[in-house]
């Protein structure tokens, strides 16, 4: 066997156990009698393998479930909130404007409030920010009249935009 | 990870907090560890596992079981550790060195299991420094977290050669990066 493919295995299956057992015996068979290809197999032993391998496995702090908790009942409150109240203020405004349609309430509303967000909370997670407003321009948008089956708003089951993030 | 049933996994779909803890408290040791060991900083590692964990909890509900569920929490965990580090290097934040006020904070004695382990956490954190954000996930997922070629390719959403050639190219440069020490 010659020693470029054994050098290529040192470094990949061989050292990883990816091997059949007539091919791991080729290669150990080798390395028993090339004195460069066993010097480089004790190089990546000691040096690109084994302090990885006694690296210690430590459990997540404490704090980061309270942390998680606390974010998820944030997220979920938001849309709770957010269900009942834009309903009802584009059935409102559209019922006491003629001709303003329900796609252009629907635009203009997220509109000022990515505009709201932006000047008023600030975040320190921008994929957090990003995440809630994703979620609010989608579900404003999909309360347009042709997104629905029915005319009950209340039936629609909107998805949050933070399934987008990844 | 400790075994995670389907049953679990519907129940907190449908919404329920506490089956979502048991799958955080079966899950959160291997996802801050990939995050620790790809981030390789402490501060970024609570927040990719925060971020992973949130994401999870969005997403559960379209998780179909073609996967295993522990192949799906791979993956969110690798690519959200991997987008935080390349984000981070956009933002040409220095990767930060060993630095034993952050890595040492819970060592006041110096017995010497602890010297030990200090001396091992220094040449780890030190080795992962020198690779790429991709490389780095591989070399953790192999020699840390113990998986296959087949298991990191499926976690990384790549074919095994890349796999096979990140690895070889990782360890090219640490013996490289070594030998010149």
């Amino acid at each position: 066997m010659r020693c470029k493919l054994v050098r290529e295995l040192i470094l990949t299956d061989h050292t990883d156990g990816e091997m059949d057992p007539r091919g791991r015996a080729e290669v150990d068979e080798h390395i028993r009698s090339c004195a460069a290809c066993r010097e480089l197999k004790s190089a990546v032993t000691a040096q690109a393998v084994g302090p990885f391998r006694l690296a210690p496995k430590e459990d997540a702090p404490p704090y980061l479930w309270e942390r998680i908790k606390a974010k998820i009942a944030a997220e979920d409150s938001l849309r709770a909130a957010s269900r009942s109240f834009f309903p009802r203020f584009i059935r409102t405004v559209s019922g006491k404007v003629p001709g303003l349609s329900r796609p252009a309430i629907a635009f203009a509303m997220a509109a000022a409030i990515i505009i709201a967000v932006i000047m008023t909370r600030p975040y320190a997670d921008m994929a957090l920010l990003d995440a809630y407003l994703n979620e609010q321009v989608e579900f404003i948008t999909k309360l347009d009249i042709h997104e629905t089956n029915g005319s009950d708003i209340f039936d629609i089951e909107i998805r949050t935009g933070a399934e987008n993030i990844l | 990870m400790r075994d995670i049933s389907n049953e679990l996994v519907i129940k907190a779909a449908a919404g329920e907090i506490s089956a979502f803890e048991d799958i955080y408290r079966a899950a959160s040791g291997f996802v801050y560890n990939i995050a620790l060991r790809v981030t390789n900083n402490r501060s970024d590692a609570d927040e990719v596992t925060q971020d992973v964990f949130l994401s999870a909890y969005n997403k559960i509900g379209s998780f179909e079981f073609r996967s295993s569920f522990k192949t799906w929490i791979y993956r969110i965990a690798v690519n959200t550790a991997i987008n935080h580090c390349k984000r981070r290097i956009r933002r040409e934040k220095l990767i930060t060195a060993y630095d034993p006020a952050i890595h040492d904070a819970a060592a006041p004695d110096k017995s010497d299991e602890t010297l030990r382990r200090q001396e091992i956490e220094k040449t780890v954190v030190s080795a992962l420094e020198k690779l790429d954000p991709d490389q780095r996930a591989c070399v953790v997922l192999r020699e840390i977290e113990g998986l296959d070629y087949r298991s990191i390719a499926d976690a990384l959403s790549v074919n095994i050669n890349t796999v096979r050639s990140r690895l070889k190219r990782a360890r090219e440069r640490l013996l490289t990066l070594r030998g010149k020490e």
